[in-house]
């Protein structure tokens, strides 16, 4: 799911709730589906009642997630915020999260027009910038001689300790 | 809770309350009480508490307890108020960056509208008289 989530540029926040939730629905569609629907049954047969046979719950279960799927399809995909593009990188893996970071180069920064080279800052703390997203394309492997604009996100990485 | 007894006693004491409204009120109190049941303790906990209930309620109505099985099962399922609803829900918080306030605003309605299907097709699929 989180290599189709990178195909499709879908965030993983609007993907796995409606997973989940199908995959809840699914328990619904034989009386085995589900641990409820087996401990239901049990308790049937231990009262000696005649238990729900195995497919009789699936015309329902159906129904229930044809109209979860809809639901999802309308509700769902408003009510879950999508994160947005500028969030995915921070936002997607925790383990990620803490040695890469974005740098959103401001109009008035110092850097601007400065080559990744000329950089101090980036060489004493050991930053490597690994891509460069700016208005009209994105820099794939930045080079030393790459010259930094205004409103560049650049994406670095670090150690945590850097400041 | 449950172990004590408590849980059981509480919907013994909410059932009998409703039992003179019908089978549907019955019914509908299943499904939510099921519902807000496994929020709190797992979905097995909430069946083993529920389904001998259920059983007990409709043979001394004199209805076949199906419905209210079906009715406490689709709600053990399909009631994600919260993420710990069910394991799924929990499994996918930390990848997809959920808050309890997600769940809320898309579980809610879902469990609704799950509600609203359930005591209209449940009683066509499983009849109370048999």
């Amino acid at each position: 799911m989180m290599r189709l989530r990178q195909k499709l540029h879908i965030s993983l926040h609007r993907l796995l709730m409606p997973l989940a939730v199908s995959i809840a629905l699914g328990g619904l569609l034989s009386m085995i589906g589900s641990a409820g629907n087996i401990i239901g049954n049990t308790t049937l047969a231990a009262r000696h009642l005649k238990p729900i046979p195995l497919f009789a719950i699936t015309p329902l279960g159906v129904v229930l997630v044809v109209a979860g799927f809809a639901f999802m399809k309308w509700w769902g995909m408003r009510h879950l915020p999508s994160n947005g593009k500028d969030g995915e990188f921070l936002t997607d893996y925790q383990e990620v999260k803490s040695y890469l970071s974005e740098i959103r180069v401001s109009p008035s920064s110092t850097l601007v027009g400065a080559s990744l080279r000329s950089i101090g800052y980036f060489r004493e703390h050991n930053i490597m910038v690994l891509r460069i997203f700016r208005e009209g394309g994105t820099v794939i492997s930045p080079k030393p001689q790459d010259i930094i604009q205004a409103q560049d996100r650049l994406l670095v990485q670090g150690n945590t300790e850097a400041p | 809770m449950t172990r004590t007894g408590v849980t059981a006693d509480l919907s013994r004491f909410l059932l009998h309350a409703v039992g003179l409204w019908g089978p549907y009120a019955v019914m509908a109190l299943f499904f939510w009480l099921a519902a807000l049941l496994t929020q709190v303790i797992s979905n097995v906990a909430a069946a083993l508490v529920m389904a001998p209930l259920a059983v007990s309620v409709a043979s001394t109505n004199h209805w076949s307890p199906d419905p209210l099985i079906i009715a406490m099962v689709v709600a053990l399922s399909a009631a994600p108020i919260t993420p710990l609803a069910n394991k799924v829900f929990i499994m996918a918080i930390r990848p997809g960056n959920y808050k309890y306030q997600d769940f809320f605003r898309i579980g809610l309605p879902l469990t609704i509208l799950m509600f609203v299907l359930t005591l209209v097709l449940a009683p066509i699929f499983f009849p109370f008289v048999v």
